[in-house]
């Protein structure tokens, strides 16, 4: 730092790009960061308004269409509060449904279900950096308010009041999970200096809010935290992304934000919300443009027929299948930190059989009526990333960036490739050795 | 979750009907929208930001329901807070309350400096 405090003395003008809005920072240098959620998200939406985009609100995709040559040529889903099925033939198809945490708890995660990645698998796509899925956000307890930045100032203390020490640097989160395996563990935020208190609503508005409504002061009182599996959300596992215009492998199928894998710009480690953010915007231009570019050479086809399975098609005949005792299952075995951020091959073995029993009984009799269809499907996508997500964590046979095995606690060089994942009726797992994606710049 | 919708307040819009991820809310039969599916709530608070006349108060807990008396919600000035300090709608031209989201990074850096001074010093 070059100076002191936050070096927080705006200008105050601000810029319009498009319709973000950007602040001019000390030195009259704009700042073309201020991508805080909410703000992009209504920014984004007013944007398409504005091009007279057609936007289906409260209208999940639930499946993809396919013709004979084994092009996606458009998706089917419902209309939830208009009632009723949408069916569209389409040249070209981008997924952005995101990632997936299993209905953990990350702040406004709860649609993130993981839906586009059983679709695109279910039209023959693969995925990468599926083991990537171990990080955690730390939390006040029964909360959502994963935001992460006021914790940097943090003072951690167990059960009895002793203080749990931390290491220098940023990894708090593998001694925190191993403090809440023992007990609960508590929080104050005491350290933080008065300048940056006084500025945390400017830059997390929300964060503040749990704590005035509990009446906890959380600069001078203790209150209790836990950490929510980010699972591909701040995880960066997804689809595996084959060109520089966001393609998979299948033609006509392209993908976006957490449905793509983040390996590209994040490496083995979180890509946080910050560069996640980034690569949402970025990876949704080029995926929009290489779709937009694909329908113009490939007429849109009309003969697609709707592929999906799980939840939507049983196998055999149908009856009930419990869905929140299926999404137990599920988040059992991908969200205790004992297995999933202390990975081990026996633990890991454990969860693959756990995990393919329940799949057999569900792909074989799981189907949702009208008031469950969505949510039937929602827990076959988990499921299916589940089974991913632990087959990619055997298959790198080694620890590296998020992805840490206690029975193989070292980098191994054989390991310098991407873990490939795909198939629903058997997980198979590969490696890349295809060269080193460019992506645009 | 939310526990919350004070008709009095609301003016009808319907905008939360509309941005509800999760779909919780309906339009009801007389002014203003109603809870219908409260256990779907994830609480993400996106309906008391677009809730323009402050008329909507989410419990902090996402748990379970943990119901609250409505005069004390209105005499609380929880109401309309989050918008507030999001800077939106009337409160766009409050420089108080201007988006430095941007500045996060920095207080990352503050914090590495003045926690772990040695270790930042060495690197």
């Amino acid at each position: 730092m070059d100076e002191p405090g936050t070096g927080i003395d705006l200008g105050k003008s601000a810029y319009t790009c498009g319709v973000l809005q950007f602040l001019e920072g000390r030195k009259g240098i704009t700042q073309y960061r201020a991508l805080r959620g909410p703000e992009y998200m209504r920014a984004l939406r007013k944007l398409v308004d504005s091009l007279g985009v057609t936007v289906l609100d409260h209208s999940p995709a639930l499946e993809l269409l396919q013709n004979s040559d084994g092009l996606v040529s458009g998706a089917r889903g419902i209309r939830r509060q208009k009632g009723g099925d949408w069916q569209v033939h389409a040249g070209a198809v981008v997924l952005a449904t995101g990632g997936t945490s299993f209905l953990s708890r990350p702040l406004g995660s709860h649609t993130n279900t993981g839906d586009g990645y059983i679709m695109a698998a279910e039209a023959g796509a693969e995925l990468s950096g599926m083991e990537f899925t171990s990080y955690y956000t730390v939390a006040p307890v029964h909360s959502t308010m994963t935001r992460s930045m006021s914790y940097a100032f943090a003072t951690y203390y167990d059960e009895d009041g002793a203080v749990i020490p931390m290491p220098s640097g940023p990894d708090t989160m593998r001694p925190l999970a191993r403090a809440m395996l023992k007990g609960r563990v508590f929080c104050d935020l005491h350290r933080t200096p008065e300048d940056i208190r006084a500025k945390v609503p400017v830059i997390s508005p929300n964060f503040m809010l749990p704590f005035r409504r509990w009446g906890i002061d959380p600069y001078n009182d203790r209150f209790e935290v836990t950490l929510h599996g980010e699972g591909t959300i701040r995880g960066i596992g997804g689809l595996r992304i084959v060109g520089g215009d966001c393609r998979t492998s299948v033609p006509g199928l392209f993908a976006s934000g957490d449905a793509a894998t983040r390996e590209l710009v994040a490496g083995a480690i979180s890509g946080g919300g910050n560069i996640n953010s980034a690569w949402a915007v970025s990876s949704g231009q080029w995926a929009g443009q290489g779709a937009a570019r694909y329908a113009k050479e490939h007429k849109a086809i009309s003969g697609g027929q709707p592929i999906g399975q799980a939840g939507l098609r049983p196998s055999a005949a149908a009856n009930n299948v419990d869905l929140a005792a299926t999404l137990s299952a599920i988040q059992n075995e991908v969200l205790p930190y004992d297995k999933n951020i202390f990975r081990s091959g026996e633990r890991l073995e454990q969860s693959r059989t756990i995990l393919e029993g329940v799949w057999t009984e569900f792909r074989s009799h799981a189907a949702g009526s009208s008031g469950t269809c969505l949510r039937t499907r929602e827990t076959a996508a988990m499921l299916a990333t589940a089974r991913w997500c632990v087959a990619s964590a055997l298959a790198r046979d080694e620890s590296r960036g998020m992805h840490q095995r206690e029975d193989r606690p070292e980098i191994d060089p054989h390991f310098n490739r991407r873990i490939i994942v795909g198939g629903l009726g058997k997980v198979w797992t590969g490696r890349d050795h295809e060269p080193r994606l460019e992506l645009a710049s | 979750m939310i526990e919350l919708v004070i008709d009095e307040r609301c003016s009808g819009c319907n905008s939360c009907v509309e941005i509800c991820p999760t779909n919780v809310l309906e339009i009801g039969t007389g002014n203003s929208p109603f809870i219908a599916r409260q256990n779907d709530c994830q609480t993400c608070f996106m309906c008391e930001l677009y809730c323009a006349d402050d008329a909507i108060y989410v419990g902090p807990d996402c748990d379970r329901p943990v119901p609250v008396e409505k005069q004390a919600i209105l005499a609380s000035g929880l109401l309309g807070e989050l918008r507030r300090h999001h800077g939106w709608d009337e409160w766009a031209i409050d420089s108080r309350y201007t988006n430095e989201h941007w500045q996060m990074e920095k207080v990352f850096l503050r914090a590495r400096d003045t926690i772990f001074p040695t270790q930042s010093q060495e690197t």
